[in-house]
């Protein structure tokens, strides 16, 4: 946590396209394992990444209908993160404090967000007009405080912590990205980038292909500005 | 790190490898209890020594021959290596599958292995399958003046309990764990009616959250070749490494209040509780300290 990326707030941990009912994915935020899921419902939710019956990372478990499994001994967790069911006693009610730590979380402008301690407000609403299109996610080797410094230059406003709108020329037209920085570790940060669909015709395959480069570009930047300064 | 000043685990005997990884004029560079060891056999005999800072041999400590494997320890043990009586019956073999590496305590190892809720979802199709995941009751005992822990009346689904096994079986299995590092398994033989088949680990702790584990058999099968029966041992062995690397924190913690058991449990609880009264604290779990398996 620091002044950029403070407590209390939202963070992006994924687009929600890439996240569909079935899948499970490890997210870390600020150094911590969580995990990401989301139920055949399609809901999704942000949880600690560890079950509490024998520490097993729930990363490697696997969704069943709404509930998430955990892979050692299939315990079933639903939605609101209570054991339901123990295979090894099937006639067991499991007791109520059997139950896997929670983080607030929602899918918000094309984005997976979860929270940082308990923020005021619900998750930053999509800044540009138009409906979002999530791009791509890319890992950068930097700190998170090094990634937001670069993004922020290239950024017209900075909408939450470490979420950024900018408008960028793609070939004659004006394209919106929200870019959302994951504080991930201490020397590392996803980019999560959403562009807004344009009215003027502009594919969704191009937008994507657009960004896609764009954040590649940015990305080596930010790692090539990194080493400089690691090796000064 | 350095050796541990743990005495509970200092003063137990631990296989260090298998006669033949360790053969006469070869050395086998180690690390027990955080301590570099070299390992070699002079002629029949087993020898362990530390190793110094350049590399050569130090201090010599004891190393003896048992089940096919060098055993050795760097305190004072109080009683020999476990006593496995079968191993004096005819028409058993021998299956030593070898040094795995795992990073994980080796009380996280020891534990998973007694048990058996786990079955149908981590050696899916072979040891268990759902919906047949209900644990029975089981008893649980420490055996005096041994002090080993025995789990006895187990009994389990099975889709495929061994090598020899063409068709499902309901497995009977009995546990015992006779060293914090050491635990054997009894299971029913589905060649020979009314025999146990012997599994078992023997756990080298090389540092708080790495080991090597020796396993071995020692089973009634004239049918499969020695491949098909390491194969089959490695085969479930890595599918339980793949849950043991992924177990926070890798320390085991002892506190019951750590992580949520259920009856299934009774011998993973009783094991913590057996630990926890002969004082042992490498490879736990101890909150914020920080030389730990945390």
């Amino acid at each position: 946590m620091s002044d950029e990326f403070p407590d209390n707030a939202w963070y992006a941990v994924g687009g929600s396209d890439a996240l569909a009912s079935g899948d499970v994915i490890p997210v870390h935020l600020f150094g911590e394992e969580r995990v990401a899921w989301r139920g055949d419902d399609g809901q999704s939710h942000v949880w600690q990444n560890r079950c509490v019956h024998r520490g097993m990372r729930l990363q490697y478990g696997f969704v069943d209908g709404d509930r998430l499994a955990c892979r050692y001994h299939g315990w079933r967790f639903g939605g609101d993160a209570r054991c339901e069911v123990i295979p090894a006693h099937p006639h067991m009610t499991p007791p109520d404090d059997y139950c896997i730590p929670a983080f607030q979380s929602a899918d918000q402008g094309g984005l997976i967000w979860t929270a940082a301690g308990t923020p005021d407000e619900p998750p930053p609403e999509f800044p540009a007009g138009g409906e979002p299109l999530f791009c791509r996610t890319a890992a950068v080797s930097a700190s998170p405080a090094a990634t937001r410094q670069y993004v922020c230059r290239l950024a017209t406003q900075e909408v939450a912590p470490g979420y950024f709108l900018m408008t960028n020329t793609y070939e004659t037209s004006e394209l919106t990205l929200a870019v959302a920085i994951q504080p991930s570790g201490k020397d590392c940060a996803q980019l999560h980038v959403v562009s807004a669909i344009t009215t003027d015709g502009t594919g969704t395959q191009a937008l994507r292909l657009y960004a896609s480069a764009w954040t590649r570009r940015i990305r080596n930047a930010i790692e090539e500005q990194n080493r400089k300064e690691v090796v000064a | 790190m350095t050796r541990t000043t743990d005495s509970v685990a200092l003063n137990e005997w631990q296989a260090v490898g298998t006669v033949e990884e360790i053969a006469s004029g070869k050395r086998r560079n180690t690390r027990l209890l955080g301590q570099d060891i070299i390992v070699e056999l002079d002629g029949d005999r087993p020898r362990m020594f530390e190793t110094n800072a350049d590399g050569g041999m130090g201090t010599e400590h004891p190393a003896q021959i048992h089940y096919g494997h060098v055993w050795t320890t760097l305190g004072s043990p109080e009683k020999p290596p476990l006593d496995m009586p079968e191993f004096q019956e005819e028409g058993r073999r021998l299956v030593k599958v070898g040094a795995v590496t795992v990073r994980a305590s080796a009380l996280r190892i020891v534990e998973n292995f007694l048990d058996m809720s786990h079955f149908p979802y981590v050696h899916t199709g072979i040891l268990g399958e759902e919906p047949v995941t209900e644990v029975n009751d089981y008893k649980i005992e420490i055996r005096e003046p041994e002090d080993e822990i025995w789990t006895t009346d187990c009994s389990f689904f099975q889709p495929q309990a061994a090598a020899s096994a063409d068709d499902g079986q309901i497995s009977e299995y009995m546990y015992r764990v006779s060293s914090p590092f050491v635990t054997v398994l009894y299971k029913t033989c589905p060649v020979v009616d009314g025999a146990w088949d012997l599994v078992g680990i023997f756990v080298q702790p090389k540092d708080e959250a790495e080991c090597d584990v020796h396993t071995f058999m020692l089973v009634f099968d004239d049918t499969s070749t020695m491949a098909d029966l390491v194969h089959f041992q490695q085969e479930i062995f890595l599918q339980d490494r793949s849950i043991l690397e992924n177990q926070i924190p890798p320390g085991l913690p002892l506190d019951p209040k750590d992580e949520m058991a259920i009856k299934a449990d009774g011998s993973s609880m009783m094991y913590r509780r057996w630990l926890r009264k002969k004082g042992l604290t490498f490879g736990t779990y101890r909150g914020s300290e920080s030389s730990q398996a945390a």
